[in-house]
């Protein structure tokens, strides 16, 4: 979507417009739950963090200046923040496994097996990564934001985030 | 320390982007130095995820995710109406 389309659909967002958030919410909601399901580790929390996100972001939307960077990048932050505060009030990291989820067409059974093997092996690895590495995983090869957003949204500048 | 964590991290950043831009996995862990397991092991991780089939929120599930913010929507709608103030 061109940009100029996007901040159209922002403005009327911003003054309650249903239809221009229900298409904000269709453009940005699938990679939005791709992040949170990385972050988490559970598709139930994923996709109801989904909605939370969603609705901060009309709360927040007045607060939201396209001159700061792109729209992704801020809708991000907000949910980075929410996960953040997830964890700190469940005090743990996701355990709950993600397997077949994970899983978007049909192969045969015995693929079925070797794919949610890597899975499950992939996603305990990145359970065991830093905190640091493990957003800039989800936000860089996941939500496959470019470094300069990947920036904004850990709230760093590009230098840091390039030396991560 | 510090310093070997720079020159670390600048390697990590390094090699997640010649991945990015489509250079093979093998070639890239090939290159790196022999004590840089560590990074090698982000970068193989990296590469599996970018090759992972992602999960997705079903058509039924963005649409009752949707009706919570439709529903947060129009409850503040009604509370800036009371209040006698826009949204925006």
């Amino acid at each position: 979507m061109q940009n100029t389309e996007q901040y159209r659909l922002i403005s009327l967002a911003k003054n309650g417009d249903e239809y221009a958030i229900s298409c904000l919410y269709d453009i940005h909601c699938q990679a939005i739950f791709r992040f949170l399901y990385y972050r988490t580790g559970d598709r139930y929390i994923a996709e109801d963090m989904t909605s939370e996100v969603f609705i901060q972001m009309i709360c927040s939307l007045h607060k939201y200046n396209p001159d700061s960077g792109s729209f992704s990048s801020w809708l991000y932050t907000i949910t980075r923040h929410l996960s953040i505060d997830h964890y700190r009030k469940t005090k743990s990291r996701p355990e709950q496994p993600i397997t077949e989820d994970f899983i978007s067409s049909s192969p045969g059974p015995e693929a079925t097996n070797d794919k949610t093997q890597l899975q499950d092996e992939l996603i305990s690895k990145i359970k065991e990564l830093p905190e640091e590495y493990r957003e800039l995983i989800a936000l860089r090869f996941v939500s496959q934001l470019s470094i300069q957003e990947t920036a904004l949204t850990l709230g760093k500048t590009i230098d840091s985030v390039k030396g991560m | 320390l510090e310093g070997i964590k720079m020159n670390k991290d600048q390697l990590l950043h390094e090699k997640l982007s010649e991945l990015e831009s489509g250079k093979p996995v093998a070639e890239i862990l090939q290159e790196l130095p022999a004590e840089m397991t560590d990074i090698g092991e982000l970068i193989m991780l990296a590469s599996n995820v970018q090759q992972n089939a992602h999960p997705t929120l079903s058509h039924e599930a963005a649409r009752k995710q949707f009706e919570k913010v439709r529903t947060s929507l129009n409850t503040q709608k009604t509370t800036k109406v009371k209040n006698g103030n826009g949204l925006s």
